[in-house]
């Protein structure tokens, strides 16, 4: 054996090791060749702007929970402790739920709009007036996730700095002042580079009516905080622009619907004229881009009550009712407050927002569940057991509804609800009728309706009006409790109203977010319902141009605007009932009846530094509870001051987590 | 007589002489795929020596002959036996070691004497015989693997442990991993899973970092392989390397340690076949009892009682539900969804062979089932081995591995199962399954639903192969180079049907549904990788004045490791004939396909060097490239150095010989690293994907979630160990003992980046992965095997491991005092790594202590919780202190005062560290019996101080309405249990602050892992069937464990918390044949 033989091996591995020691590249097929500065890419970032809306904020109960409870409008079902963090303020933390989501939530694209805004004069390629109106949107966004960090947490951290590669770990506050500072210029500058129609005739896509709506909004809600543009009170600045897009409205496609029913009509759900900024949910259908859409609002499940509790009035089980959905989180009830807030007699508002006589449903049309199936003969027990007359004894109780399921190939089945004609028994889908919204029941329901199976009765009837019924009727002031609360147990509940029966389980049920229309279903999943979710109409810049000018001192002009909502609610053959002057109620009051459950009361309340004289008589629990000096501001997330370096320094806003609130010096003007 | 002079000679003649001896007899089929020194000694001195090993047939004639025994030390050995072979004839030793007997050339001659080698020799015309007998030493004359080469075990300088294939194979079982349980001290193995096919998880000397898993980098034959199917039979050892002067030569993946398995190969002379099979049922799992009958109505109704809302019997339960407890219609849900199972292993193997060409061959059927119908794991593995020696410098072989594994998954779900309503009836009269076992009760489907393969089948294939040719060319005297490369391909898929009719149909749907809906779907996940692996080992051995022994190593290592994945998806299949194999006639398409690859190139320089056997040194170093990490921060180096030290070698330790035959010291330092990172890590990507607005579908970007640390670079473990072994009592008694630091800089955590900075959707964060943390591990490992009884009928040995870790994070990046959260665990300096975090129970309020429960604005009946940094203010109440320890104040600068006016609300700040799940110690104990021919190995294994997250605990329904099991002790008005809170129907789990601190419960055991108990066939019986070994033996696997809490019945807490496939005790009969 020689040795070259040996040296030729050596020089061969050492050969070896040199070829390939210059390889150690990756290589990455699946990033693509994506880069910010791409027109197409930095269009794609813009939608990821939007993703926030529907995905989360107002589709999961996490917001609808922060925003509306803990107010004079909501109560908890049974005066249980569920969120009774939120509800009540007990055990209010860093680490609630709700609260800790949405401070991501609301944070999570504002890095992403700040990459749109400041890496606009790089992008390659595109329309330079596309970009404009881009950035535009991007603006608009920023400033919308602002005002509700401002809103509901106050002094945080102000960031415009694009998604980099070194995480600020030491974050700092800003004043609140510099906060809404940003928020007016972001709206207001969006607001002029916006366009009247949506880009690429996409509705949700906002617009300058929804900058401009947004812009009153973050004006009246810096007013709260005392805050001034240049010595001029930002209420003063809420009235202007609220009274410009009413003066203007036509000219910037923003419109009021003469009939408050329209606005709650499923036929107007998509693309709903009374928008200014909306959450776009999934369109079932035969599009695939509803794959691309998130399919989780389940919010109808919470505000409603299961009827079902009385089963043998309401027969089929939540997770089959193809007519209500399924209802299964029943907890989001009405309080005594707003209940009584609605005069039923004339406001139409009242069976427009809530669902109060439940009736079962046949699925005659698919061939799924026959007419007679469904039907409901009064026995002596049932009638015993729900105090209805026994005179009734033998009569039937009729399905109300008749589903439809219609197949799409994206989304499954649609289930889409008409109605069968009073006295109309005989099963024939020829005689069944459309509705705007099913869920709107027939107000206020007759004597001798014979399709619906309880009723809870926003009039207080006589056990001599009860007894011409042939349906179970529940007071709704039945269901509280002397001082306001839920009744709680079926000893109360008893005691309350003399029959043992599960009644205290249900409450008016608020149906704004529920719809039976082809398009807005989760094939069979019945607890999702995807219809477009309102983030701001039209109808609040009249309540807020009533605000401000009440705030400001004018309450006649204020009324003007109270009674425009006012009058498109009078139902028909009742007679108007307009305000000649408001006061800070009455616009409280009117809020209540437009716009409750619409992701708005707790802000208002803040803003009008109302939570102390509101509570009392409305939430008695909350009353018990609400400590002026702290729940003003949400708790800072917990997760957030988890991950941050300095959790001490920037503090929780008075929870208890850190040695301080953190807000001392951040509150000025 | 120089005895020293004359000592030393004879002891340098007899490592020669042992390096010949195992050259010859164990050691070529070891070091098959390694260059080794023995084979480069073979031309050095071809017939070596004066041992008579080898020669030729001489003269036939027969003559007295002369010789002497003497030990290693050249002391005489009085009273050797000394016997031809065959024969009966035979001579003992003289006092001198002399002895004179009658043999021919040709003749063998058996030489034994207690405490020393047997040895055999054949005369070769020599007329005395010089014959020097080697102490009985096994654990000295091992030959151990190591990275890149073999050593013996007395050379060693780092801490090993190897494991032979008696031991593998003595726990049947489709995993040889499983085998290692206990016995490799500082190797924590568990189990977690009854599965059919499930693995072990690993975990060598303590979790050292944050992200990475902790299993061992595993090779086979040197190569990359999979374990988890590997025949055991096929293995020949299993060498364990665990510090880090032994695992650094792997550089950036050594600091889990490395497992080396070496499987069996050809050997020379007569085709040896072997079959061993076992057969056996697998099931009797431990598992919880609930409530039945009466039990679980009377749990309802108490807990509305509890909540003053219980009206009458009626009303407790839903009208139907009611109505089947009526009727008395119970389901046992675990009975009726589990069973034992038949569980076979097949094996054969053929090993045989000329000088020249050697060849193995294996062929094994491993068909497991786990207790659920359909949770089947089948195995078809194949081993081949081949080696030619072209001519006396050139040999090339090939080693493949091939397998074939085919699951099928049940829809396993115990837990759900337990929490079940056990009233209604399974099947109707005509046996066909209900939908629904309580009609008109669509809460409870029925699980069975999916027993039916025809709606419901969940099944993986995966096909490996291994295909590894290598050449070695030993052209010098000590000088060796293997070149050696490794083809892998892996193909997997994996498929899901869910049709018509299945429980997630009925589920979904509702239990009248019919026909086709978006449930209805198919899966199909395809995964390919490609991965090769070049090896070039240059070896180079030489001495110097004798006792200097140098030997030197040069290694080259490319990788390249790439990885395809297809998935395909759909949904609304008109027909559940089509499974997913018609997965275009779906109405709802989705394809997805990804791509990652990565690279790595090592470089490595090794030295050994030993003075007369007796000081040991070893340094090496290992460059690691690789595309993972960044430009700039590519390479990394990996060094170590070691020295050993065998005291009893010294001359001052001969008068301690008689007692303690072996002593050595062993002291070594290392930096390795851990493979924690993964492809891409430091690149950032946007991402490409779509979103709906309005109906529309656009293109949308984000930002990927994992943003790029350009800085990131490996963990690095700087490891000491400091290492005793030493044999007593003619080695009756050995010890191992190794002490360790190992110190870990830069652990790597995904840290996810503040909101403030934005996230990667509404819900999630951004992460960012950096070098943030430091950890420390000490440990102490002992082992002690012993020989208790040896007598000609009857032997007892015993082997002892113990292990014991401290883990502890030593530095975060963060403000240290403030803990940083992950999922199940928090990092917090001075705790353990996987420390779990959460609320700490100290039991449930009683009555009588309303007071001090309205604090928290608690009652009796809710969890009495401790509350870190609440300290009393005087009379008016108590404060909070914040993370600086200062009491918490409001905006005006006063101190907070907590109080029942002004109840203090817990929440998650007031978790905290409340235990670690690394197990303070764990011990294994197996004792082995042999009497006759009949052998008995009983082995029992305990882990002492570990936590689990036991989720079963958790699904305590305080309302009643889920079922748990019967022995939980909960509270009510009238039971002062500290257990659990108490039972109210209108109070949910999530009410009680703290209730998922409930899960958290000491974890500690002991068990008996399995007996085996065998019987071999005497020789003589066959003999006369031709043969070579014939046993029968019978395994029982977990037939005991007993755990420390109170809160664990039934339950194995081997599993770790996991509940859904419960550890099943195994009992089969096997035989082992070889002719």
């Amino acid at each position: 054996m020689s040795k070259t033989i040996l040296y030729k091996l050596l020089a061969g591995a050492l050969l070896c090791l040199g070829c390939y020691s210059c390889s150690l590249d990756e290589y990455n097929p699946t990033a693509g060749d994506a880069t910010e500065h791409s027109f197409n890419t930095w269009s794609g970032l813009l939608v990821q702007c939007y993703t926030p809306l529907y995905d989360q904020l107002f589709s999961a109960s996490d917001f609808l929970y922060v925003s509306e409870t803990g107010t004079d409008l909501w109560l908890s079902h049974n005066d249980n402790d569920n969120t009774k963090e939120l509800y009540y303020y007990e055990s209010l933390t860093t680490s609630t739920n709700a609260t800790n989501k949405l401070f991501k939530q609301a944070y999570s694209v504002i890095t992403t709009c700040n990459s749109i805004i400041n890496g606009a004069d790089k992008v390659e390629g595109g329309e330079a007036s596309d970009i404009a109106e881009m950035v535009g949107e991007a603006k608009c966004l920023r400033g919308y996730y602002y005002l509700l960090l401002a809103t509901y947490y106050g002094p945080v951290t102000l960031n415009l700095n694009a998604v980099g590669t070194a995480p600020e770990l030491t974050p700092k506050r800003n004043t609140i002042g510099e906060i809404y500072t940003q928020i007016i210029k972001d709206l207001t500058e969006a607001s002029a580079a916006l366009g009247i129609t949506p880009k690429d005739g996409i509705a949700s896509r906002v617009t300058k009516k929804a900058a401009l709506g947004l812009l009153a909004r973050a004006y009246a809600q810096g007013a709260g905080e005392g805050l001034k543009e240049n010595g001029v009170s930002y209420w003063q600045r809420a009235k202007e622009v609220s009274e410009d897009l009413i003066t203007k409205g036509a000219s910037y496609n923003a419109v009021l619907y003469t009939d408050v029913a329209e606005v709650w009509s499923d036929n107007n759900n998509r693309n709903n004229k009374e928008a200014l900024f909306f959450a776009s949910g999934p369109v079932s259908g035969e599009s695939d881009a509803w794959n691309y859409a998130s399919k989780s609002n389940k919010l109808f499940s919470f505000t409603y009550c299961d009827p079902n509790a009385l089963p043998e009035l309401v027969i089929t089980k939540n997770k089959q009712n193809y007519f209500y959905g399924r209802v299964n989180n029943n907890n989001f009830a009405p309080s005594r407050y707003l209940v009584n807030c609605f005069d039923a007699s004339w406001d139409k508002r009242w069976e427009n927002s809530f669902t109060t006589a439940f009736a079962n449903f046949s699925m005659v049309q698919p061939a799924w569940m026959g007419y007679d199936d469904n039907v409901v003969t009064l026995t002596a027990a049932i009638c015993t057991k729900y105090g209805i007359n026994a005179s009734h004894i033998g009569e039937k109780i009729y399905p109300y509804a008749d589903v439809n399921a219609t197949a799409a190939t994206f989304g499954g089945n649609q289930y889409e609800a008409s109605v069968w004609p009073k006295g109309q028994h005989s099963g024939d889908v020829s005689a069944l009728k459309a509705t705007e919204n099913v869920y709107v029941n027939p107000y206020p329901l007759a004597a001798d309706e014979d399709r619906f199976a309880i009723y809870l009765s926003k009039d207080k009837l006589s056990p001599a009006e009860k007894a011409a019924r042939g349906y179970c009727c529940i007071n709704i002031d039945d269901l509280f409790a002397p001082d306001g609360r839920y009744v709680k147990t079926s000893t109360e509940w008893i005691a309350r109203q003399g029959l043992n029966n599960s009644g205290f389980e249900l409450y008016p049920s608020l149906s704004k977010f529920n719809w039976s229309h082809y398009g807005m279903d989760y094939g069979s999943n019945l607890q999702v319902k995807q219809g477009d979710m309102f983030i701001m109409r039209m109808a609040e810049v009249y309540l807020i141009a009533a605000e401000a000018e009440q705030q400001l001192g004018n309450g006649g002009k204020a009324a003007t605007y109270l009674n425009v909502l006012r009058d498109r609610a009078v139902r028909e053959g009742a007679a108007k009932h307009d305000l000649s002057s408001a006061t800070e109620q009455d616009v409280l009051d009117e809020y209540a009846r437009e716009l409750c459950g619409e992701f708005n009361r707790w802000a208002l309340l803040k803003r009008h530094h109302a939570f102390e004289k509101a509570l009392p008589g409305a939430n008695p629990r909350a009353a018990a509870s609400f400590k002026s000096s702290i729940d003003y501001y949400r708790p800072i997330s917990y997760d957030f001051l988890s991950q941050i370096d300095n959790a001490e320094e920037y503090g929780d806003n008075g929870y208890g987590q850190t040695g301080s609130s953190g807000l001392n010096g951040f509150l000025n003007k | 007589m120089d005895i020293k002079t004359t000592g030393k000679a004879a002891f340098t003649q007899s490592i020669f002489k042992s390096e010949l001896f195992k050259k010859g007899r164990r050691l070529a089929p070891v070091l098959l795929f390694i260059c080794s020194t023995q084979l480069i000694a073979a031309p050095f001195n071809p017939s070596s020596g004066d041992d008579a090993t080898s020669g030729e047939m001489a003269l036939n004639k027969t003559a007295p002959v002369q010789g002497v025994v003497k030990d290693e030390l050249g002391a005489p050995l009085a009273g050797v036996s000394i016997k031809i072979k065959g024969s009966n004839k035979g001579v003992l030793t003289d006092a001198r070691g002399h002895f004179s007997i009658d043999i021919e050339v040709g003749t063998v001659l058996e030489i034994s004497y207690v405490g020393y080698m047997d040895k055999e020799l054949t005369y070769t015309d020599k007329r005395d015989l010089q014959i020097v007998l080697e102490p009985f030493n096994p654990s000295l004359d091992e030959v151990v693997v190591v990275g890149y080469g073999t050593q013996k075990k007395k050379d060693l300088t780092g801490a090993i442990t190897s494991i032979k294939s008696e031991d593998v194979t003595l726990n049947p079982s489709g995993n040889p991993m499983i085998a290692l349980q206990g016995k490799v001290p500082g190797l924590d193995i568990t189990k977690s899973s009854g599965k059919a096919g499930a693995g072990v998880n690993m975990q060598l000397r303590g979790t050292r970092s944050l992200s990475a898993d902790g299993n061992p980098l595993v090779l086979i034959d040197g190569m990359p392989g999979s374990y988890s199917a590997l025949n055991p039979n096929d293995i020949e050892s299993i060498d364990i390397l665990k510090d880090a002067s032994s695992t650094a030569i792997y550089g950036a993946s050594g600091a889990n340690g490395v497992i080396l398995i070496t499987t069996k190969s050809g050997k020379e002379g007569r085709t040896q076949v072997s079959y061993d099979a076992y057969v056996g049922y697998n099931g009797w799992s431990m598992n919880p009892k609930v409530h039945m009958g009466d039990e679980y109505f009377n749990v309802r109704k108490l807990a509305q009682q509890e909540a003053g809302t219980y009206t009458t019997d009626e009303e407790v339960l839903s009208a139907e539900v009611y109505a089947a407890y009526q009727r008395g219609e119970n389901i046992d849900w675990v009975k009726a969804i589990m069973a034992s199972k038949l569980t076979q292993n097949h094996s054969i193997s053929l090993s045989g062979g000329t000088k020249k060409t050697k060849a193995y061959f294996s062929l094994n059927y491993n068909d497991e089932n786990g207790q659920y119908k359909g949770d089947a794991y089948k195995v078809l593995s194949s081993n081949i081995r081949i080696e030619h020696q072209v001519n006396d410098w050139f040999a090339a072989g090939l080693n493949t591995q091939m397998f074939y594994t085919r699951a099928g998954s049940a829809y396993s779900k115990m837990e759900n199962a337990l929490r079940s309503v056990p009233y209604g009836r399974l099947y109707d009269d005509n046996g066909n399954l209900n939908v629904l076992p309580v009609a008109g009760d669509e809460q409870t489907v029925n699980y069975l639903l999916d027993t039916d393969k025809d709606v419901y089948r969940d099944e993986d294939n995966n096909f490996s192969l291994y295909f590894n040719p290598y050449i070695r060319l030993t052209p010098l005297k000590g000088l060796s180079f293997e070149s050696r490369l490794s083809g892998q391909l892996n193909y997997s898929r994996s498929n899901l049907f869910e049709g018509i009719g299945s429980y997630q149909y009925y589920w979904a749907e509702g239990a009248s549904a019919t026909g086709t809906t978006p449930t209805v779907a198919a899966t199909v996940d395809q995964n390919r990788t490609y991965n090769y692996r070049w090896d070039n080992i240059l070896t180079y051995e030489f001495n110097i004045a004798k006792d200097h022994a140098f030997k030197v190593t040069g290694v080259s290592t490319y990788e390249h490791n790439q990885g395809e994945t297809t998935n395909m998806y759909n949904n609304q299949f008109s027909s559940n004939a089509y499974l997913w194999e018609n997965m275009g006639v779906g109405k709802s398409p989705a394809v997805a396909s990804g791509y990652s690859m990565s690279r790595s190139l090592g470089l490595i320089g090794r030295l050994n060097y030993s003075y007369k056997s007796k000081y040991l040194f070893q340094a090496s170093v290992r460059e690691d490239g690789s595309s993972k990490l960044a430009d700039g921060h590519k390479w990394a180096s990996f060094p170590a150095v070691s020295a050993g030290w065998r005291i009893s070698q010294e001359p001052f330790m001969q008068g301690t010989k008689k007692w303690l035959s072996e002593l050595k010291l062993r002291v070594g330092y290392g930096v390795s690293g851990t493979a924690s990172i993964d492809p891409y890590s430091s690149i950032a990507n946007i991402e490409a994907g779509y979103y709906s607005l309005s109906g529309e579908k656009l293109n949308k970007d984000n930002y990927s979630q994992l943003w790029a640390n350009q800085d990131l670079t490996w963990e690095r473990s700087y490891n000491t160990n400091i290492g005793i072994d030493a044999d007593l009592l003619n080695a009756r008694i050995r010890f191992t003992g190794d002490f360790y630091i190992t110190n870990t800089d830069g652990v790597i955590w995904t840290k996810n980046i503040p909101v403030v900075n934005g996230g990667y959707d509404a819900s999630t964060s951004f992460q960012t992965r950096v070098n943030m943390a430091k950890t420390r591990n000490t440990g102490i490992e002992l082992g002690i095997y012993t020989t208790n009884v040896s007598t000609k009928k009857f032997t007892w040995n015993s082997a002892v491991t113990f292990a014991t870790n401290k883990e502890k994070i030593t530095k975060l990046a963060e403000a240290s005092n403030s803990p940083v959260i992950g999922d199940d665990y928090a990092l917090l300096v001075g705790y353990p790594v996987n420390s779990y975090y959460s609320y700490k129970i100290l039991g449930v309020w009683q009555k009588g202590e309303e007071q001090q429960a309205a604090l928290y604005g608690q009652a009796p009946g809710d969890l009495k919780i401790d509350v870190p940094n609440l300290v009393k203010m005087g009379d008016q109440g108590y404060a909070k202190l914040d993370a600086n320890g200062h009491p918490v104040v409001d905006d005006n600068g006063n101190t907070i005062i907590y109080n029942a006016d002004n109840p203090y609300a817990i929440s998650d700040n007031d978790r905290q560290i409340i235990g670690h799940n690394s197990p303070d110690w764990s011990l294994g104990f197996q004792n082995t019996f042999a009497y006759g021919g009949f052998d008995l190995t009983i082995y029992a294994y305990m882990r002492y101080g570990q936590m689990i997250n036991y989720s079963l605990l958790t699904d305590y329904d305080p309302t009643g309405t889920d079922n748990f099991p019967s022995y939980f002790n909960y509270w009510t008005s009238s039971n002062p249990s500290n257990d659990f809170p108490g039972l109210n129907a209108s109070i949910r789990r999530q009410d009680y602050v703290g209730f998922y601190g409930l899960s958290y419960v000491d974890g500690s055991f002991i068990k008996i892992k399995n007996i085996t108990l065998g019987y071999t066939l005497p020789d003589h019986l066959l003999k006369k069937m031709h043969i070579d070994k014939l046993r029968f033996y019978g395994t029982i696997t977990n037939p005991l464990v007993i755990a420390r809490s109170h809160l664990i019945q039934d339950y194995d807490p081997e599993q770790n918390g996991s509940l859904d496939f419960p550890l099943t005790k195994q009992m089969v009969l096997g035989v082992n044949l070889t002719f």
